[in-house]
C-alpha cells in the first residue's frame, strides 16, 4: 500500500492506517463525560475541599488510598473518585496520542491529540491548584475549561471516525456552509452560557449582589437567543439539507439537548432557590422546601452541568460535519 | 498560520501562574456596617476605633475569638468559621462558608452574592432579629428555634432545610449565627456610640464590654435560662376531631378573623388573599430604606447594599407558610407575631394584654388552615 502523504489539515479526509485512535477517542470520551458528571457533583455537594492535599489523598498515593476510607465519607468518595477518573482519563489520553502519532498521518489530528493531552493535564493541574490554594476562582476556571477539553475529545472522535475518513467528492453546498457558520455561533453562545453558569455556581465571597443578578439575567436572555438559533439550525437543515441525514440528525439532537438543558436549568434553580415570586403570582404558590444536599437538587443541578457539555459537543459536531459534508456529494453513503 | 504548540506552552503556563498568583487574595474580612449612613459621616479614626474593638472582641472570619461574656462555644465556632475543609473522617470545617455565605454574606448581613434575586431577602443576622421563634416579643430566639429553622428550612423561600447535616454541624451553625448576631449588634452599639454619641477615642475595652457586649450577651442567654418567662408553648388544641367540631371552630375563627381587634383583615384582606388595605409594608431591615417621598427613598438607596423590598402579607388561600404550616406553628405566629415585621402578636406580653385568648387563637388557626384547604373567607349565604 502506498504510504499517505503527511497533511497539516485536521479536517483532511485521508485514510489513516489504524482504527485504534478512533476506538481510543471513544473510550476517552466515555471516561471524560462521567468525569464531568462527578466534577459537577463535587461542586453541587461543595465537596471540592473534602481532600485537603494534592496530588496525594490524605498523604496516600492517589492509587493507593484505602478503599474502605474512600467509601466511608461521601464528600471524600466524590472528590477522590473525581481524581481517579481524571487520572484514568490522563492515561487513556496518553494512549490516544501515541496511537495517533503511530497510526494517523494527519499531522493536524496528531497535534489535536497532543492538545487534548495538554488540556487533560492542565485540568488536573487546575483542579490540584484549586485544592492546594483553596481557591474558589480556580474551581470556577476548572469548571469552565472542562467542557472545552471534552469537546476537543469529541472532535477527535469525529475526525478519527470511518465516516470522516471516507473520500469525499467535491460538491459545494452553500446551505451546509451557512449551517456551519450558524452552528459556530450556537457553539460560542453555548460556551458563554457555560461560563455564565460557572459564575452562578461559584460566586466569590465578596461578589456584590448586583453582579449575581446580572449573570442570572444574562444567562436567561442568552438562553432565549440560543433557543431561536438552535431552532433556526434545525429549520435550515430540514429545509435545505434534507438529503444530509447526518446533519439533520445532529440538528435534532442539538435541539433536544437544548430543550432538556432549559428544563434542567429551571429545575436546578427551583431546587436551589425555590419557585420564583412571579411564578407564584401567576400560577399560585407551590409548597416546596429547598433541601441542601438533597437527591433532587444534586441530580438536577449536576445534570444541568453535564448536559451543558453535551450541548456544546453537539453544536461543535454540527460545525465539523457541516464543514465536512459541504464538500461531499449527497450520494455518499454516510451513516 | 497558527503558532506551533511549543510556542503556546510558555504563554499558557505564564497565564496559569498569573491566575494562581492572583486568586489567593487576602483572607475575607467583616465589612464595617455603616449602612444607611453617608460614608463620609464616619471619620477614618472612628472607623478604625470600631474595627479595632470588634477585632479584639470577635476576631476575624477566619479566626473568630469569643470573649467570656458571650458564652459562645469556641469549639463549635471553629467548625463553622474559616475556609471550607474536611478530614478523612468526614469532619467538616468552614460550614458557614460552605452552606450559608452565598446568601447571608461573610458578615451575616443578608447581602451575599445571591441575595438580590431572592424574595424575601436572606436574614440580616446583625439585627439580632429572627422571624420565627417561640419567644415573646423583644426576646431573642432560643437555640431550639434556630435549630428548627435549620432542620426544616422555610417552605416557599430560598432558605433550605439542612436536615442532611450531622447534628454537630447544625449546632456549629447555630453557634456561628449567634456569633454573627452578637457581633453585629455590638457593631451597631459601637457605631452609634462613636459616631452619634461622639464617644472620646480611643475606646476603653472594659467600658465596651460592660456597657455593650455584656447586656447584649445577656439578652441571648435570658430566654434559655428563664424559659418559663420567655418561651411560649402552645396549650393543647381544643378537639376538632369530628367534622362538626372542626366546622364550629372554623366558624368561630372566621368571626375572629373579620373582627376589628384581631386586625387580620387590614393586611391579609377580607378574603385572606394577602391583599388588605395596608400595602406599604416593610420589615425592620427595609423600613430604614424608605424615605418620606419617593425621591428621598431613591436618594438614600445607594447607602444600602440591597434595594428596598416590600413585604407580602401571606395569602392564606395558598396554604404555604414560611414558618411552618402545622397548627402549633400557626398558633405561635398568631400569638407571638413575626419579629422584625409589621405582623403583631395577639398573645399576652409583659405589660401588654392579650388580644386573643389561647382558645380564640386555636379557632383562628382552624380558620386559616381551612382557607388553605379551599374554604371561603365569608360564610356561604
Amino acid at each position: 500500500m502506498k504510504p499517505l502523504a503527511v497533511s497539516n489539515d485536521p479536517t483532511s479526509t485521508e485514510v489513516p492506517r489504524s482504527r485504534l485512535p478512533h476506538r481510543l477517542a471513544w473510550v476517552l470520551a466515555c471516561v471524560t463525560f462521567p468525569l464531568i458528571c462527578v466534577g459537577g457533583s463535587v461542586t453541587t455537594y461543595r465537596a471540592g475541599m473534602a481532600v485537603p492535599d494534592w496530588p496525594n489523598t490524605f498523604g496516600y498515593n492517589l492509587f493507593l488510598y484505602p478503599l474502605s476510607s474512600w467509601l466511608a465519607v461521601w464528600d471524600v468518595f466524590l472528590e477522590h473518585g473525581h481524581r481517579l477518573i481524571g487520572a484514568t482519563a490522563g492515561l487513556v489520553t496518553i494512549a490516544l496520542v501515541l496511537a495517533l502519532w503511530r497510526g494517523d498521518r494527519r499531522r493536524g489530528v496528531c497535534w489535536l491529540g497532543a492538545l487534548a493531552l495538554a488540556g487533560v493535564c492542565s485540568q488536573g493541574l487546575l483542579g490540584g491548584l484549586r485544592v492546594t490554594g483553596n481557591a474558589l476562582f480556580l474551581a470556577m476556571v476548572h469548571g469552565c475549561t472542562a467542557p472545552l477539553v471534552f469537546v476537543l475529545i469529541t472532535t477527535l472522535v469525529a475526525l478519527t471516525s470511518p465516516a470522516w475518513r471516507r473520500p469525499a467528492r467535491p460538491a459545494v453546498r452553500p446551505g451546509a456552509q451557512a449551517l456551519g457558520t450558524i452552528a459556530l455561533v450556537a457553539a460560542s453562545g453555548i460556551y458563554l452560557q457555560i461560563v455564565l453558569g460557572a459564575q452562578l455556581r461559584h460566586p466569590g465571597l465578596g461578589t456584590a449582589p448586583g453582579w449575581f443578578t446580572l449573570w442570572v439575567w444574562l444567562h436567561v436572555i442568552l438562553a432565549g437567543i440560543l433557543a431561536v438559533v438552535v431552532f433556526g439550525l434545525l429549520r435550515l437543515t430540514a429545509r435545505r439539507l434534507r438529503d444530509r441525514p447526518m446533519l439533520l440528525r445532529r440538528s435534532r439532537w442539538l435541539l433536544g439537548l437544548f430543550v432538556l438543558q432549559v428544563v434542567l436549568g429551571a429545575a436546578a434553580w427551583i431546587t436551589h432557590y425555590n419557585w420564583p415570586v412571579w411564578f407564584s403570582d401567576l400560577f399560585g404558590k407551590i409548597e416546596y422546601t429547598v433541601v441542601t444536599g438533597g437527591r433532587l437538587q444534586a441530580v438536577l443541578t449536576t445534570a444541568h452541568v453535564a448536559v451543558g457539555s453535551l450541548n456544546l459537543a453537539a453544536a461543535v459536531s454540527l460545525v465539523l460535519w457541516s464543514k465536512r459534508l459541504a464538500r461531499a456529494s449527497p450520494e455518499s453513503s454516510f451513516p | 498560520m497558527p503558532p506551533p504548540a511549543s510556542r503556546l506552552w510558555p504563554v499558557a503556563m505564564m497565564a496559569l501562574a498569573l491566575a494562581v498568583a492572583g486568586c489567593g487574595g487576602p483572607p475575607p474580612q467583616f465589612a464595617l456596617n455603616i449602612e444607611g449612613r453617608r460614608p463620609q459621616s464616619v471619620s477614618p479614626k472612628q472607623r478604625e476605633a470600631v474595627e479595632k474593638a470588634l477585632r479584639k472582641l470577635f476576631g476575624t472570619p477566619d479566626e473568630p475569638e469569643v470573649a467570656e461574656e458571650t458564652h459562645l462555644r469556641a469549639e463549635l465556632l471553629a467548625m463553622a468559621a474559616g475556609p471550607v475543609g474536611g478530614d478523612a473522617e468526614g469532619n467538616q470545617r468552614g460550614l458557614f462558608r460552605r452552606h450559608c455565605v452565598t446568601c447571608h454574606g461573610i458578615s451575616g448581613d443578608g447581602a451575599g452574592p445571591t441575595a438580590a434575586v431572592l424574595d424575601p431577602y436572606p436574614r440580616d443576622f446583625r439585627l439580632g432579629l429572627f422571624k420565627y421563634t417561640s419567644t415573646r416579643g423583644g426576646a431573642k430566639p432560643v437555640r431550639r428555634d434556630l435549630r428548627r429553622t435549620l432542620l426544616r428550612g422555610l417552605p416557599g423561600t430560598a432558605m433550605p432545610s439542612f436536615a442532611q447535616l450531622r447534628s454537630g454541624e447544625i449546632e456549629a451553625l447555630i453557634e456561628y449565627v449567634k456569633y454573627l448576631s452578637l457581633r453585629g449588634q455590638t457593631e451597631f452599639y459601637l457605631v452609634e456610640l462613636v459616631v452619634d454619641g461622639d464617644e472620646p477615642l480611643p475606646l476603653t475595652m472594659e467600658f465596651v464590654v460592660r456597657d455593650g457586649l455584656t447586656p447584649l450577651a445577656r439578652s441571648w442567654a435570658a430566654p434559655e435560662e428563664n424559659a418559663a418567662e420567655w418561651v411560649v408553648v402552645p396549650p393543647p388544641r381544643p378537639s376538632v376531631a369530628t367534622p362538626e367540631s372542626l366546622a364550629e371552630s372554623v366558624a368561630l375563627g372566621r368571626a375572629l378573623y373579620a373582627a376589628k381587634p384581631s386586625q387580620c383583615v387590614k393586611c391579609h384582606g377580607p378574603d385572606g388573599s394577602g391583599q388588605g388595605e395596608e400595602t406599604e409594608l416593610y420589615d425592620d431591615a427595609n423600613k430604614r430604606k424608605k424615605g418620606v417621598t419617593p425621591e428621598q427613598t431613591a436618594e438614600i438607596a445607594p447607602r444600602f447594599r440591597l434595594p428596598i423590598q416590600r413585604l407580602r402579607p401571606r395569602d392564606f388561600r395558598q396554604g404555604v407558610f414560611h414558618g411552618g404550616a402545622a397548627p402549633e406553628d400557626l398558633y405561635l405566629r398568631i400569638t407571638l407575631g413575626i419579629k422584625g415585621t409589621p405582623m403583631p402578636g395577639a398573645g399576652a406580653a409583659p405589660g401588654v394584654r392579650a388580644v386573643l385568648s389561647p382558645e380564640e387563637t386555636w379557632h383562628l388557626v382552624s380558620f386559616i388552615r381551612a382557607l388553605g384547604a379551599g374554604a371561603e373567607a365569608s360564610p356561604s349565604p
